[in-house]
């Protein structure tokens, strides 16, 4: 393996957690939020 | 600080906020790793490898910040019983965790080519897995505390006030014991590493932060309005049927 394996590995795994992360959390705080809209309507 | 413990003038702030951190975290994050991937120098002594510092720092970082900033909404928490200080300290949690194992994988990643080992028991190593416990440890005793209704959030924040010691530990581990993993290289008096192969690290660093709170600001609108919600439902079925 060269040394670009390695590094292609490092990032690949850091942007699946990083926007994982963001993504779940976005979605978490639009579905609660749209769902207080709803129930004030 | 006062001025935040009101939950409508919080996500007042935190709407826009939220934002803007997403915008200018994603835009540092990727000029950083493209810089770093394409436009930095490699290593006379690591060769190629050394690019693997622009994710693995930032995110350690990240880790001990998180658990430090747990910490301090812990101290608020139980001192001036802020309303919104439990709420942060259980929004920095995940992301945490999470910034934590990145910082694991990607060490053991980098740790293969330039030391000949994926994973070594030395201080740092050792020090950085058992933050990764205390967050799952946090997480659970949360989640517990929460789902059994009678918790005030105290015990929670006790052991985010008490599992704070651990960060004086890793930050120590290389200077106290012998280790595989190097010194310290940005210090107070400056820095080891030269700057050319330094700069696109700045940009990783204040894109990853900028990203983490956006995560934090998310999370904690997403448990107020769920809170919100919970109370409205609770009202709506305690009102007389017509």
């Amino acid at each position: 393996m060269t040394h670009w394996h390695f590094i292609m590995a490092a990032y690949g795994v850091t942007s699946v957690g990083t926007f994982g992360l963001l993504s779940v959390s976005l979605m978490s705080m639009m579905r609660m939020e749209k769902a207080i809209l709803s129930l004030e309507q | 600080m006062h001025f935040l413990a009101n939950p409508t003038r919080f996500l007042r702030l935190a709407r826009p906020l939220t934002q803007g951190l997403m915008t200018i975290g994603l835009a540092m994050l990727i000029y950083g790793c493209f810089a770093g991937l394409t436009q930095s120098p490699q290593d006379y002594l690591q060769g190629e490898t050394v690019r693997i510092m622009y994710v693995h720092v930032p995110t350690a970082w990240l880790g001990m910040a998180g658990w430090s900033g747990i910490a301090i909404a812990s101290i608020v928490h139980i001192v001036w019983r802020h309303p919104l200080a439990a709420i942060a300290a259980h929004a920095i949690a995940v992301p945490g965790a999470v910034f934590t194992l990145l910082c694991l994988v990607t060490g053991s990643i980098w740790g293969r080519p330039t030391w000949g080992t994926w994973w070594e028991w030395d201080g740092r190593m050792t020090s950085m897995l058992v933050l990764l416990f205390l967050y799952i440890g946090y997480i659970a005793l949360a989640n517990a505390e929460r789902s059994s209704g009678n918790g005030n959030g105290k015990t929670t924040a006790i052991f985010g006030i008490v599992g704070a010691v651990n960060i004086p530990i890793i930050h120590g581990s290389v200077i106290w014991w012998k280790s595989l993993h190097q010194a310290p290289s940005i210090t107070m008096n400056g820095s080891a590493i030269a700057a050319e192969i330094l700069w696109p690290l700045g940009f990783t660093m204040v894109g990853f932060t900028c990203l983490f709170a956006a995560i934090v600001l998310m999370r904690m609108r997403a448990a107020l309005a769920s809170t919100k919600l919970e109370a409205r439902m609770r009202r709506r079925a305690a009102e007389p049927a017509l």
